[in-house]
Formats: structure tokens, sequence, C-alpha cells
């Protein structure tokens, strides 16, 4: 069903055979072709504004931080390489800490948290992963997480969407230094667990 | 630290979770241990891939008609840079040292006329006065005034060095009392693997002091700023600037730099 209508049918853009890959686009990209990078922004402009959306909660910034991430992508493209993981996840993480750096920047607001299970468009991202052939990726992701005792969970969020160190997650969770480290530590150490055993049992996860 | 404390941090490393004292302390460990950077690679792919755990949202639709202008005044820019005359090469002298001051020197000239100072500075908070706080910075350095200060060399003269250099800048954050600072780097070019980026406090012109290593890095996240503390004995404004050289991985502070430098820095004034 439609997440989107409510009808029976998915508004989900599959991509032709005829539509290039990432890949493609990218080896344009890297020989100035700004047409690619419009295509990649065209594909990618709504999961990049929402990572820079979930980092900073404003729109404005949130719109500086995805225009800032895919002209470093114009930049930068010849940086990127497929062997060392997936072009969404390189992209992504780009905006991830772009918007981390404006962050820091800014005075600290009231992190959301517990947003790893709340997704109110998934459809977005169906359209990104399927042709990524990772549909499952993000369904591996989640069910790992969601093994993690809360706290650990909570941890990890702090550092990784809100850009917050030990000592600032320490504070802000009015909690000793030494709890925050093994929280991360712990938690960080389970995902990894779970992720091998993930890989182990689905080595395409990885490609 | 010892080994094991240094080992533990590496999930929080991962997530950008490290304080500055542990950072710096986990950089250098992690220079000299493959074991350690094979872990760190293994736990920063899983770390990169829960950017995939956001929820979703619509853009606005005006972006793309926003991106289609950045990139035609992208194009302008590089028309401007294009047509202007390309600087005169000259001879390549024999003191590297003096080569490398002179570049920094001529690197931070060129940038504070081109775009001055700006000092940022919180005369509210005096009892403050030696946290480390931000008391002056340099805005970026602007690309087109690095390369002309230090592309003068005719082996690096060519379009295609000024590309990898693009988007390089940094800057010196230092306590009032000038005796803590760091310098942060964006887009370092990539090195080779037997290489390393050096960092040197660089003299007043004309002065008896000598130059100094102060740092020995690799930059390992192509996306992150590189944070150097910079270790003292004497107030950074004693220098004039902070330079960065490439040089060979040798795990050793080297007397010279061996090349010009990629980046240099003015030490920024601290306002009485």
């Amino acid at each position: 069903m439609c997440y989107t209508c409510g009808g029976f049918h998915t508004h989900v853009k599959i991509y032709a055979m005829s539509q290039p890959s990432d890949l493609e686009l990218i080896r344009q990209l890297q020989a100035g072709d700004e047409e690619a990078l419009l295509a990649l922004h065209e594909r990618y402009v709504n999961l990049v504004y929402s990572v820079a959306y979930r980092v900073l909660e404003e729109q404005m910034a949130a719109e500086e931080v995805t225009q800032d991430t895919f002209m470093r992508l114009w930049h930068k493209a010849h940086t990127y390489n497929p062997e060392k993981g997936r072009f969404t996840v390189w992209l992504l993480t780009v905006a991830r800490r772009l918007a981390i750096d404006v962050l820091r920047q800014r005075q600290r607001r009231q992190p959301k948290q517990g947003l790893f299970f709340m997704d109110e468009n998934p459809q977005l991202w169906d359209e990104v992963l399927a042709a990524d052939k990772s549909d499952d990726l993000k369904q591996t992701l989640l069910s790992i997480m969601e093994q993690l005792p809360p706290e650990q969970r909570d941890a990890i969020e702090l550092a990784y969407f809100y850009g917050m160190t030990h000592s600032d997650i320490a504070a802000y969770l009015n909690i000793p230094l030494g709890t925050v480290k093994g929280r991360i530590r712990q938690g960080m150490q389970k995902l990894r667990l779970a992720w091998m055993t993930e890989l182990s049992i689905n080595p395409q996860l990885d490609k | 630290m010892n080994k094991d404390e240094l080992q533990a941090l590496i999930p929080a490393y991962t997530l950008g979770a490290l304080d500055a004292n542990e950072y710096a302390e986990f950089e250098a460990w992690l220079m000299s241990d493959p074991e350690a950077q094979s872990l760190v690679a293994e736990y920063q792919a899983l770390a990169d891939s829960l950017v995939l755990l956001t929820p979703a949202r619509h853009a606005p639709p005006h972006l793309g008609d926003d991106l289609r202008r950045r990139l035609a005044a992208d194009r302008q820019r590089r028309t401007t840079m294009q047509a202007r005359p390309v600087m005169r090469p000259r001879l390549r002298k024999r003191n590297r040292k003096l080569e490398f001051v002179g570049a920094v020197m001529a690197a931070v000239a060129a940038i504070v006329l081109a775009i001055g100072v700006f000092i940022l500075s919180d005369d509210d908070t005096p009892s403050q006065e030696n946290t480390p706080v931000s008391v002056a910075e340099l805005s970026p350095l602007v690309p087109v005034e690095m390369f002309e200060a230090f592309d003068e060399d005719p082996d690096t003269n060519d379009n295609s060095a000024t590309g990898e250099m693009e988007g390089l800048w940094g800057k010196v954050v230092v306590t009032s009392d000038g005796m803590t600072a760091m310098v942060a780097m964006w887009s370092l070019p990539e090195i080779a693997t037997d290489e390393a980026f050096e960092v040197w406090l660089v003299p007043e012109e004309g002065s008896d002091s000598q130059m100094r290593s102060v740092s020995l890095f690799v930059d390992t996240n192509d996306d992150e700023p590189a944070i150097i503390e910079i270790p003292l004995d004497e107030p950074l404004h004693h220098y004039a600037a902070v330079g960065v050289s490439i040089e060979k991985r040798d795990g050793q502070h080297h007397t010279a730099p061996s090349d010009d430098p990629i980046l240099g820095v003015p030490v920024p004034s601290i306002p009485t």
C-alpha cells in the first residue's frame, strides 16, 4: 500500500534500465558534466536534506548543508572510491559531517532522540536503496540497532547525529563520563558483532 | 593512556565522540598501529552506514534551481581564475627553509590583504581569559590566494596541482595567554602511504628563531577537519605563522621542510 496516499499502488520510482547508475553519473561528474550532478541531486536531494535536517532540525540550515554537500560532491567526486563503500552512504556521511560542523558553531538545541525507528516517508529511502540494490541494508541495521539497550542506543545517537563528545554526553545526560564511555563502547561492540554476523549470512550487505 | 585504553576508544572515535584531549593522543597512536587502523576501518564502515537510519523528509522543491545557480556562479569563478595572469615562475632556491618561510609569509600577506583578519573575542568574560576559547581566527584561506602564493614553483605550477588543493583551508585557534593552540585544516590533499603532514611554527622573517616542527600526522578522514594541538613552550604569538608541509613518513620530526608548504595560517593577533 502506498505510504503517501494510502492507495493500493506505489509512488516508488523504479529506475528504468536507461537510467544511468550512480557510478556512471559519478564518472560523468568527474569529467565535469554538470548535468550528472543535477541528476544525482534529483536522486538524492531528499535524503541529503533529511540527514541535514536530522542533525540541525532547522529548514534553512538544512537546505544550506544540502547544497554544500552537492557542491562538495562537484569538487571532490574524485575522492569517492567505490571499492570502499556505497555511494549512498558516502554522500550521506558527507552531509552528516557538514551538518555537525554547522551544529558545533551554533548553540545546541535540545536533541531529539529515539528517531532511529521513526520514519514517515520510508518510500524516499526505497527509491534510492532499490536502485542501489541494497534494499535490505537499512532493515538489517534497524534490526541490529533494535537489539541494543536503549541507554547504549541513546549515547550512540547523541554522538552520531549531534556531534556530542564523551564529555558533552555526560553533561547532557548528567551521568559520569566513564558510564558514557562504557555505553558507547559496549553499544558499538554489540553492533559490530551483530553486523559481522549478518555479513557472514549475507555478504552482499557490504557491497 | 596505554594501548588497551586507546583501543577501547576506537568505537567512539568512529562516531566522532572523542574529546579534544583524547583525540590528539588517539590519532598519534593510530598513526603508528596498523592493526588499530584496520579495526577503525571496520568500525567506520559500520558507523557510516548508520546514516541510513535517518527519518526521510521531502526537500524543498526550489533546491534544484538553487543548485543550478550555484553551479553557474562556480563556473564564473573558475573562468575568472583562469583569466588571471599566470605568476612568473621563480628559480628554485637551494635554501629550503628560507623558501618555506617566504612562501608561508607570502601566503599570509596575500590572505591578510585579500580578506583581512577577523577577531572574535568575548570581552564580557574576562574571568575565562585563559580557557581555550577562540580569541582570534582567520577566515577561510581563499584558495585563489593560496595557489597564487604557493604555486610559484615551476614544478607545481600546473592545473592538476591546483585542482588537488581546491578547498584547502585552515585556521588557528589560540587561548588568550597564547599557550594553548590548535590548528584545524580542511580538505587536505591526498598523500601517499609513505608520506605524512608535518606542522611547523614559522618565526617572523629576519628573526633569529628557528622554524620548528611541532606535529606529524596523517589525515585518515577526508570529510572531517584534521585538528592538531600545537605543543607550545612559549606563546604562539612569538611566531608569525603555522605552516604545513608533506614529508616522508618516517616517524621523525624533521629539521626543515623538504618542499614548499601546502598551507600557511598566520598566527592570530590577540586583542589586548
